[in-house]
């Protein structure tokens, strides 16, 4: 099992995170660590797109947790891209979609941030 | 590792699974799982719910317990219910409060208990925690 991520610049202090793969307890350190790298350097608006993303567990959600009060702490913030069915399924139950917005389209979650 | 098929008369044990206690293994553990709902012919949301809960537990397992040699995953059908049990083969040394320093405390356990029809726990600190799991074959 392998994850894949990919980030790119789109204004300043505004980065695109895409992600695909399996998020788990194997995984998660190497998402956690290619976004904590980006707030080091000062993004602190972050789009992640989970369009790849074929499953996320608790670990996976705790790690967006603890960027989004990284981001905070700088006036920042994190919006999500996912319209996988199962994905938003865990945002809802968790009620995460309080927290986080959720668009459809990376545009979306950047005018949304 | 280890898989055992059993059959038998009543057709209540599907499949035992003795794997690592490694997070390496948990893809391989939801592809299991996968594969023991499509024989049920379960619903592909269904199918989903199970791998998330399944994969919670062990991921439990992986991260609170220390010196854990091996996960026992038992899969059995009974009354239109698919039943998981989920033991821990060794000493539970981390008690699950210790969780709280994580961001993700507590959402695994709340996850199963909103998406599987039946949770109950099973705590000991001297032979592991057992989970048991059920979900309705509809």
């Amino acid at each position: 099992m392998d994850i894949k991520i990919n980030s790119k610049q789109v204004k300043d202090k505004t980065h695109v995170i895409e992600v695909n793969g399996e998020i788990d307890v194997y995984t998660s350190p190497k998402v956690k660590e290619a976004i904590n790298a980006l707030i080091e350097e000062g993004s602190y608006f972050l789009a992640v797109n989970l369009e790849g993303v074929r499953y996320i567990d608790s670990t996976g959600l705790g790690v967006l947790i603890g960027a989004l009060k990284k981001v905070r702490e700088h006036d920042g913030n994190i919006t999500l891209v996912c319209t996988n069915p199962q994905i938003k399924k865990i945002f809802n139950i968790t009620g995460l979609v309080k927290i986080f917005s959720i668009s459809k389209t990376e545009e979306e979650a950047l005018k949304n941030m | 590792m280890k898989i055992m098929k059993k059959q038998d008369n009543n057709s209540r044990h599907i499949l035992t699974l003795n794997i690592p206690c490694s997070a390496e293994y948990l893809s391989f553990i939801r592809k299991i799982s996968e594969s023991v709902c499509s024989d049920l012919k379960m619903k592909s949301r269904d199918v989903e719910d199970i791998k998330v809960s399944i994969t919670e537990v062990c991921s439990n397992s992986v991260k609170y317990s220390r010196g854990m040699q091996e996960l026992r995953i038992d899969f059995s059908q009974k009354k239109g219910r698919l039943l998981i049990y989920v033991k821990e083969q060794c000493k539970s040394v981390d008690m699950p409060e210790e969780s709280v320093k994580c961001d993700s405390a507590g959402l695994g356990i709340y996850i199963i208990k909103k998406i599987m029809d039946d949770v109950k726990y099973e705590l000991d600190t001297d032979y592991g925690t057992s989970v048991y799991m059920a979900k309705k074959i509809r």
